[in-house]
This record gives C-alpha cells, sequence and structure tokens, in this order.
C-alpha cells in the first residue's frame, strides 16, 4: 500500500528539475572561482560541475527512498 | 530598442550610505508597497472578525486555513511556530507579484536581488532552525548519510554541502525566472507594435498580452506557494531530520 499523498506532494518532484540544475550549476561556479584561486584551469570547473550533477541525482536518490 | 530596458530598475532617489549603494529604486517603492497592502489587508480582516466572515474574512480564513493545512502541514512538530513566518512570506511574495501585473508598477520578485534575499534569508532560518534542534554535532552529522564508509564520506561532504546550497540558489532562480520571464513576454509582444509600425500587428499584442496577463496572475499565485512551500519542506527536513 503506497503511502498517502498530500496534495500538495507532486511539487516535491516536480521542483526537483530546477534544484538538480541549480547544483550542476552552483558546482560549476564554485569550481570556476577554484580555478581562478589556484590557477588550476580547467581542473576546479571539472571537479565542480561532477560534484554538482553528483549532488543532484543525491537529492533526487534521497526523495525517492522518502 | 532594448524592449528589456523597461525591467531595469530605475533609481527614483539616490542614497550613499557609508559608501554603499542604498538608492530607492522602483522596485524598493515596489516592496514597501506590497508591505502595506498586507499589513492594511490583515489590519482590516483582523479589526473586526466575525463568527460568519464577510467577504474579506473569508479570503484571509481560504488562505491562511490552505497555508496552515496543506504548507505548514509538513512541519509535524511545533508546526504553529513557524506558521506566522510561512504566513509572511507567502502573503508578501503574492503582493510583490501582483503589483507586478498593475501597468505602471515593477513587480520586486522579478529582481534577482530580492528573490535572493528572500532564499538567504529562508537558508538561515533553515540552518539555524537545525542547530538549535539537534545541536552543533548533530547539525554537523546531517552532512554526512549514516553508515557511510571513511573513505566514501570524503566525498559525500561536499556533495551534501553542494545539494544543501542548491536549495535556496534554486528558491531565488525559480521564482525571479518565472516573474522576469512573464513580464519579458508582455513587452516583447508589446514591443511588436513599434517594429512592424502596422495596424495589423495590433491583435496578436492584445490578445496575446491579454492571455498572458490572466496566466501571470495564476503564476502570482503559484509561485508564491511554491517558494512557501519548499520553505516549509526545507524547514521539516531540517527540524525533524527525515
Amino acid at each position: 500500500m503506497p503511502p498517502e499523498l498530500r496534495p500538495a506532494d507532486w511539487l516535491k518532484g516536480a521542483t526537483l528539475g530546477v534544484e538538480m540544475a541549480a547544483a550542476v550549476f552552483l558546482g560549476a561556479w564554485i569550481g570556476y572561482l577554484a580555478d581562478g584561486w589556484w590557477r588550476c584551469t580547467p581542473w576546479g570547473l571539472v571537479l565542480g560541475v561532477v560534484v554538482g550533477a553528483t549532488a543532484g541525482f543525491w537529492m533526487a536518490y534521497k526523495l525517492a527512498i522518502k | 530598442m532594448n524592449v528589456l530596458e523597461h525591467l531595469n530598475q530605475t533609481v527614483v532617489y539616490p542614497l550613499q550610505v557609508g559608501g554603499i549603494d542604498l538608492s530607492i529604486t522602483n522596485g524598493v517603492i515596489s516592496m514597501w508597497l506590497a508591505v502595506l497592502l498586507v499589513t492594511l489587508f490583515f489590519l482590516l480582516v483582523s479589526r473586526r472578525l466575525k463568527p460568519v466572515p464577510g467577504k474579506l474574512q473569508n479570503v484571509a480564513e481560504v488562505l491562511v486555513l490552505f497555508l496552515r493545512d496543506e504548507v505548514a502541514g509538513q512541519i509535524e512538530h511545533d508546526r504553529e511556530v513557524w506558521l506566522p513566518f510561512l504566513i509572511t512570506l507567502f502573503f508578501f511574495i503574492l503582493a510583490s507579484n501582483l503589483i507586478g501585473l498593475v501597468p505602471g508598477y515593477s513587480s520586486a520578485t522579478s529582481n534577482i536581488n530580492v528573490t535572493a534575499a528572500l532564499a538567504l534569508i529562508v537558508f538561515f532560518t533553515v540552518q539555524g532552525a537545525g542547530l538549535v534542534k539537534h545541536g552543533f554535532l548533530g547539525y554537523l552529522k546531517s552532512f554526512l548519510p549514516e553508515g557511510v564508509p571513511l573513505p566514501i564520506a570524503i566525498f559525500m561532504i561536499p556533495i551534501e554541502i553542494v545539494s544543501t546550497l542548491a536549495k535556496p540558489f534554486s528558491l531565488a532562480i525559480r521564482l525571479f525566472a518565472n516573474m522576469f520571464a512573464g513580464h519579458a513576454v508582455m513587452l516583447m509582444l508589446l514591443s511588436l507594435i513599434f517594429f512592424f509600425k502596422s495596424y495589423l500587428i495590433l491583435p496578436l499584442p492584445v490578445l496575446g498580452n491579454t492571455m498572458i496577463l490572466a496566466f501571470e496572475l495564476f503564476v502570482a499565485f503559484i509561485q508564491a506557494f511554491i517558494f512557501t512551500y519548499l520553505s516549509s519542506l526545507y524547514i521539516a527536513t531540517a527540524v525533524e531530520g527525515h
């Protein structure tokens, strides 16, 4: 028996897309800043995108298992 | 011609305090107006409360009960503590969104600085609530999922930090983008008149803007609801830790 959903519970899933995109952009931005600070272009940006994308999927996973 | 120039902030009263630009812009006036409208609305409603509600009291009751049951309903404990914060947030955003629909007025929420400030308020409230509820160590432990081995924990901490920071970031972007996009589309349609300089094009901007204005009214409510609902969700997650 699936748990009872509140009428607005669909929002949690519907808003996840923006949160995933935000995580990727945020990771990329932090990575870009790190590139400037430590002069390690492009590895900061690459690592930032990977961390951001993983964070996005991690949020989706946490929501799915709730 | 850049039609989007109309969405820029115009300085009404230049003001510098200690080298910081605190100029009064049309967005600031719009925010003051939103605060004034919400205050006046609730003063009018609460002045003469009746067992059988009148028109204004009915509107306020429907919205407040909806916020209490559907939005704050996610917070299982101490819901009443958080309800005033969520109601204030909802009505301020709603008033700001609706003011933008009045010709000649700008919507404060179509400015990224305003939505970012609102998202930061929510972020610090949520983090503060988590810190008070679970203590400093418990709060730090929330950045590490249970039962994670040490080699994986090193990777999980930055991922958890980014996912925590992504929430206010997405809150700010979502509200700003939705409000800005509506105004931008309306301006684009209006600019067709000046671009083509012909009466034949007139039905498109007139009908298009009428439809978009009606849709914007819906968006004003739905975006205020989404922002408040997600704020409530983040508070519930921080306080109840699930």
